[in-house]
């Protein structure tokens, strides 16, 4: 495996209506819808690391994940990667998991 | 500028080093010193109970997922790159986390619990968990970091900064005021204090957009806001820069139309400081952009006081002196002016609103070898000072504490450090005189440019002299040339002399005496081996009491003043560069 690939893992028990990633170097990437407990398509990331910027339409709301920065972060290692994304009390949390 | 390759070669050894102020910079609760007898030998395809206990261990410290979910807020983040293994069963999972301990603590990457391994684990040790995902993704992707994260720090107390540009979002005032307030969040909580200059500052700020040659480009609208750079060695002069992303619209608004400058700004310094990440949601530093935080909570005081200690009521500052300094408040602002140590001996103003944050720095054409005098009169802030080879006295102002002059040279001479105060609506100067026997002198003047109404005293003294109104008297304090330079005070009604006080206290050089809140506060530094610096108080200007011997010292006189209510001293330190202090006390 030479490259990083992300997608998203909705852990909530909501359907996600819409999803879009935005990663430091490759911009936004919509992903579409993701059901309660489904996952998007992965994306070919340039960079990531274990958090990015996120805008998920949940029950007719946006939520966001606005990163300020990615200050002292390192790059993910090649391979594959779930952002697992919750709703708590509105907001949105981000988990990463590794795809084995 | 940062260079990539600068960016990425870190030894594992520094690495380590790294790792481990980062784990001392969020607040853990204190543990046990937990150890761990594991068996030697262990190696992929082992089962049983060993391998229970070394799951365990690597759960314990952070190299594999425990079996409890964190209950930190945010705390998933932590668990990143931790993976779960099959208990009882030595599976890839366990064997990859024991590569990480082990290249995490420099042993021989084996893969196996080799006696090394062993024997390491087996001692006593912090409970803390080790932080071994930024390890293992520095060592299984040496590709690059945006920034580096050394566990730097500023090795001086008083940090400059600068501004590169300002953004049309905001105007130049209101950056400027909330860099300051951003500065000062952090200084109000560690022992840092800040100054803004002129030039390039340790940290210049600026605003930029998309790639701006630091090799961290910006992404327009959104995403990624700012990136504070770590303090030096950091890529060369970039180290400790703090840059904006242009795109975004900054705001300082409640609610914000736009970004919150403010709350980024702070985030932002943190890094600058040394701070990473936290994983505390309520954090300043926590990764994510939420809206208006403006204020740092336990977390992040916990961090940066593990950098750089707790706060001190002490400032020293990046300046340095030849000589005393002056400290005058003038509207809410304090004011310290010096003699400059550099060639010309250039006189120097700077200015705060709290002691900690410092700016508007002027350093002026004029020059002297004796410390200057500040005093408020009329609205406008006075500075005296003696001149560079005829010895001359000379007096100017200022409407805002920028823009000085006005400037007044006087016929008189002294060697020292002449006085400032305002007494009876006059602006009165007092100095010790050339003469032989070095006496005491005042002078008046209604506007601040014409001075009549000499008065030459009998008294000598051999430093400057230093006065302060208490009711309808004036006093002038100084130090005497008997053998023991014994200190004097004595009171002017504005007509005769009266109540001369001579203390039992000596001074190497000239005292200082300011009423603060109808206190008299006498400072001056004495004459025992470290030249410490003391106060005695006063109500009366007879009767002193209340000697306070501070652990500063200095080869000059101090200098006292009063801040928001509060005295305030400054003086110049006995370290090597002769660094300007100031303290509330």
């Amino acid at each position: 495996m030479t490259g990083v690939r992300v997608r998203v893992r909705n852990a909530s028990a909501t359907d996600f209506e819409s999803v879009r990633v935005t990663l430091p170097e490759d911009g936004e990437h919509d992903l579409g819808r993701v059901p309660a407990a489904g996952r998007s398509a992965f994306v070919a990331a340039t960079r990531a690391y274990r958090y990015a910027g996120f805008r998920v339409r949940v029950e007719g709301r946006d939520l966001l994940l606005q990163p300020i920065d990615y200050v002292g972060e390192r790059p993910l290692a090649p391979g594959d990667y779930d952002y697992v994304l919750d709703v708590d009390d509105g907001r949105l949390t981000i988990d990463l998991a590794r795809v084995d | 500028m940062a260079t990539r390759s600068s960016k990425s070669g870190k030894s594992p050894t520094s690495t380590r080093r790294i790792v481990r102020r980062k784990a001392k910079a969020v607040a853990k609760p204190k543990a046990a010193k937990p150890s761990f007898a594991l068996a030697e030998g262990l190696a992929a395809g082992a089962r049983g109970h060993e391998v229970v206990k070394l799951q365990a261990f690597l759960k314990t410290f952070g190299y594999l997922e425990p079996d409890a979910p964190a209950t930190a807020p945010f705390s998933k983040q932590r668990d990143f790159g931790v993976e779960r293994a099959a208990k009882g069963v030595f599976d890839d999972a366990t064997e990859r986390a024991l590569t990480r301990f082990q290249e995490y603590y420099g042993l021989p990457v084996t893969g196996k619990l080799d006696p090394d391994t062993a024997q390491l684990a087996a001692l006593p040790r912090c409970g803390n968990p080790d932080n071994p995902n930024r390890h293992f993704q520095m060592i299984a992707s040496p590709g690059l970091r945006e920034f580096v994260a050394q566990g730097n720090r500023w090795n001086k107390s008083n940090v400059t900064y600068s501004f590169a540009n300002f953004t049309g979002d905001l105007t130049q005032q209101t950056i400027i005021n909330n860099i300051r307030q951003a500065f000062l969040a952090w200084s109000r909580v560690c022992f840092l204090t800040f100054t803004e200059v002129s030039g390039t500052g340790d940290i210049a700020i600026g605003f930029f957009t998309g790639n701006h040659g630091d090799g961290s480009n910006f992404d327009g609208a959104g995403n990624v806001l700012a990136h504070g750079f770590y303090p030096p060695p950091n890529g060369g002069a970039i180290a400790g820069d703090l840059h904006f992303d242009d795109a975004e619209t900054w705001t300082t608004n409640n609610p914000p139309t736009g970004t919150d400058f403010l709350s980024v700004a702070i985030h932002e310094i943190g890094h600058n400081l040394g701070l990473d990440h936290s994983a505390d949601g309520n954090a300043i530093m926590f990764a994510f952009y939420s809206g208006i935080k403006q204020v740092l909570n336990a977390d992040d005081i916990a961090g940066i006081r593990s950098i750089y200690g707790n706060e001190s009521a002490k400032a020293t500052l990046s300046d340095t002196s030849i000589t005393s300094p002056s400290f005058c408040t003038f509207g809410n602002r304090g004011f310290i002016a010096w003699a400059g140590r550099d060639s010309a001996n250039r006189l120097n103003v700077l200015a705060t609103d709290n002691l900690r944050v410092w700016y508007a720095k002027r350093t002026l054409a004029d020059t002297s070898q004796s410390g200057p005098a500040l005093a408020v009169f009329n609205g406008r802030l006075y500075i005296a000072w003696r001149g560079v080879g005829n010895n001359q006295l000379n007096v100017m102002s200022s409407a805002d504490g920028v823009n000085w002059g006005g400037k007044v040279t006087l016929g008189d001479t002294t060697f020292h450090r002449p006085a400032l105060t305002v007494y009876n609506g006059q602006l009165v100067l007092a100095w010790t005189g050339t003469d032989s026997a070095r006496r005491l002198n005042i002078i008046r003047s209604r506007n601040g440019t014409a001075w009549t109404g000499k008065i030459t005293l009998n008294d000598t003294s051999i430093n400057g002299p230093d006065l302060c109104a208490l009711g309808g008297s004036m006093l002038i304090t100084w130090t005497g040339t008997d053998a023991a330079r014994r200190l004097n005070v004595m009171a002017f009604n504005g007509a005769a002399w009266f109540n001369k006080v001579t203390l039992g206290e000596s001074s190497i050089a000239g005292p200082s005496i300011e009423n603060v809140g109808g206190n008299v506060i006498l400072s001056w530094t004495g004459t025992d081996s470290r030249n410490s610096l003391n106060t005695l108080r006063s109500t009366n200007g007879v009767n002193y009491f209340g000697k306070r011997t501070y652990g500063d010292t200095s080869s000059y006189g101090p200098t006292i003043n009063g801040m928001q209510g509060a005295p305030v001293i400054a003086w110049t330190g006995k370290d090597a560069a002769q660094s300007l202090n100031v303290m509330r006390i």
